[in-house]
């Protein structure tokens, strides 16, 4: 083993470790790029199966609508969670920290949410389930009765629910931890400055996609998520 | 040649040098030394050190050889300077006692 291997923390070969903190490894502009790809790819797939993330860590499933709504949330829940972590990291980091680390990272760590729209892809029955239960709350929107729903979409969505939000704790602690990797933070400082900055996010990210949808769809009848 | 611990195993407390010997004629020489800053620190810090002067001081360097990430490796340097100025700091608090 050389001085350099012995001097290395974490393990390259650890899965656990790729799993729960793969910016040990991977950061800047490598991050940056594969996360995009991540982000462009969820919008595809999003597309195909009706998956809205409407807001800075929000997913869900939903109506149709066209290819580029489901690209601008990607891109904007990505930036505006971007750019709050940046702001909050200036308050609590203890040096200097490159903005490519920032926004790479934040891009790599939203792979988990690409998981929703491909258990949507390859399992019919659930991806059913949710455009019956949004057909039906339509309708008795418009009619002003309640919604009559079938108790087995009911039970295949609490199914799909409980994987959704595995995917959503998931992807929240990596983005932490890139949170707290790119801007060296620490301790209750470090969290609290993440909390701040996810509502933040979360709250300009509902502003921006609400605008967007309600330009986009101006002038189609396409339905909002 | 044995690597000089800068921790006491017992009570975790910083070790000092007492006793030193010439390699060539055997004299030996004792009393109380302080070991140096650097031989102070964790071993693993110290060939972290050695590999950073040996970059250049060059982060990016650094994460292309340890196969590390770039802000991990600059949070690991970061985590020694806060050692280096807590060693300082512990250092300037004896001095300030014994006067």
């Amino acid at each position: 083993m050389t001085q350099a291997e012995k001097t290395s923390a974490p393990a390259t070969g650890s899965a656990k470790v790729w799993i729960f903190n793969p910016f040990a490894f991977v950061a800047g502009a490598r991050a940056l790029a594969v996360g995009l790809a991540v982000i462009l790819l969820a919008a595809l797939l999003c597309w195909v199966t009706n998956t809205h993330f409407d807001g800075a860590i929000d997913i869900h499933p939903g109506l149709s609508a066209p290819l580029v709504m489901f690209v601008i949330e990607g891109l904007t829940d990505w930036l505006s969670l971007s750019v709050m972590l940046m702001l909050a990291g200036l308050t609590v980091r203890r040096s200097s920290y490159r903005v490519v680390d920032v926004f790479g990272t934040q891009a790599l760590a939203r792979w988990p949410y690409i998981i929703t729209p491909v258990m949507l892809l390859i399992v019919p029955p659930f991806r059913n389930a949710f455009a019956n239960v949004a057909d039906e709350a339509l309708k008795a929107a418009k009619s002003g009765a309640l919604p009559n729903m079938a108790g087995s979409d009911l039970v295949l969505i609490v199914m799909a629910s409980v994987v959704i939000l595995c995917c959503v704790i998931w992807g929240v602690m990596l983005m932490y931890r890139a949170y707290a990797m790119s801007c060296d933070t620490r301790g209750a400082k470090s969290i609290v400055s993440f909390i701040v900055a996810v509502i933040a996010a979360e709250i300009l990210s509902k502003v921006i996609l609400h605008s967007a949808f309600a330009h986009l769809t101006s002038g189609t009848q396409a339905a909002k998520p | 040649m044995k690597k000089i611990p800068s921790i006491c195993p017992a009570c975790g407390g910083r070790l000092s040098v007492r006793r030193m010997a010439c390699q060539e004629c055997g004299t030996e020489i004792e009393g109380q030394f302080e070991l140096p800053l650097l031989a102070q620190l964790p071993i693993e810090d110290q060939e972290f050190i050695v590999q950073f002067v040996k970059a250049s001081g060059s982060l990016k360097e650094m994460a292309q050889l340890l196969h590390l990430s770039y802000p991990t490796v600059r949070n690991r340097l970061n985590d020694i300077i806060e050692r280096c100025v807590s060693l300082e700091a512990g250092k300037t608090g004896e001095m300030g006692n014994e006067q």
